[in-house]
């Protein structure tokens, strides 16, 4: 590679001609089409337009492709990363709200029904207390009602016979 | 008189032999009873109380109560009507042992039939209720008066869940 250079720059500064470089081992394809395209521009008439011409046109445009194929695959990795964060984002933003709104109704449910189950236990045992207490009093015998005191709406009680 | 104590004696038997005629334990029974036709069945465990202390907008009474109760199951009949619909009360008093339960009392008409039992330990107390239609298995640090006060403690944090 460096004595690549080292010929291209002989060549540019004039110390090197073209059939020079040619006599020597031309190492590939590139140097020849190089060599090659030289001497079609200068084959012409000088006073032609020489096209535009670019050494390291090749190079360059296969490094504009490789630019380009890594840019697209730079791209296209950055783009899927992308679209699965978004979506794995997304999944859980929905199933997090989702969760939000299920679970106070469930609690609340829940909360109803252990109420409800208490309620009635509670409601039953009272219930049956009550019973339980209502037996205790219907069964109780006549003695334990000596200390009652049964006061009967006599409308004679207080009459006296003299005063009449 | 000798009448009266064989009927007696038969009675003691009877009730004695009734209430710890199965072998199983409370909550194998009530996986019985939950496979049988026309059965609801309810359970919320220790963490779902825990859950229902902490929430929030109900009353502190409330949340008083639920701490104290760390399980609850339930089972119900529905569609009485129905040929297929067991007698729970039966069920479960054949298949349940209840060892170390104490019945606190027994209530029978010709169409119902109701027992509460209770079982004290230092780690919480566990109440039954045995009915025809429901039973009900409450275990918790609650007393029975906590209980049957619970009808006062939903007057007062009732209005909070539209009750």
């Amino acid at each position: 590679m460096a004595k690549k250079i080292k010929i291209a720059e002989e060549f540019l500064e004039g110390k090197l001609s073209v059939d020079e470089i040619e006599a020597g081992n031309l190492e590939n394809s590139m140097d020849e089409e190089f060599i090659d395209t030289y001497r079609k521009v200068i084959s012409k008439n000088s006073e032609e337009e020489i096209p535009n011409f670019n050494l390291f046109e090749k190079t360059a445009f296969q490094q504009k492709k490789e630019r380009s194929n890594s840019f697209k695959r730079t791209f296209s990795y950055a783009a899927t990363v992308v679209a699965l964060i978004g979506f794995f984002s997304l999944f859980f933003y929905f199933s997090t709200i989702r969760k939000q709104h299920t679970q106070p109704v469930k609690i609340a449910e829940t909360q109803k029904e252990v109420i409800q189950v208490l309620l009635l236990f509670s409601e039953e045992l009272n219930k049956t207390l009550k019973n339980f207490d209502e037996a205790t009093t219907a069964f109780q015998p006549f003695a334990d009602y000596k200390n009652y005191s049964i006061e009967f709406n006599n409308p004679i009680k207080n009459f006296k016979i003299n005063e009449l | 008189m000798k009448t009266k104590l064989i009927v007696l004696v038969l009675l003691i038997i009877s009730a004695t032999g009734f209430a710890q005629n199965g072998e199983q334990t409370i909550d194998s029974t009530f996986e019985l009873l939950k496979a049988q036709k026309n059965i609801s069945y309810f359970d919320v465990t220790g963490e779902m109380f825990k859950m229902l202390s902490e929430t929030k907008e109900t009353e502190a009474e409330f949340k008083d109560y639920m701490r104290k109760l760390t399980g609850m199951k339930m089972v119900r009949t529905y569609n009485r009507h129905d040929n297929g619909t067991p007698d729970i009360y039966k069920l479960f008093m054949q298949n349940t042992n209840l060892k170390g339960f104490s019945r606190l009392m027994t209530s029978e008409t010709s169409t119902r039939k109701i027992s509460f039992y209770q079982k004290k330990s230092k780690a919480g107390n566990e109440y039954l209720l045995v009915q025809s239609s429901a039973i009900i298995y409450i275990t918790g640090t609650i007393d029975l008066k906590s209980i049957s006060e619970f009808e006062q403690v939903m007057n007062i944090a009732g209005s909070a869940f539209d009750m």
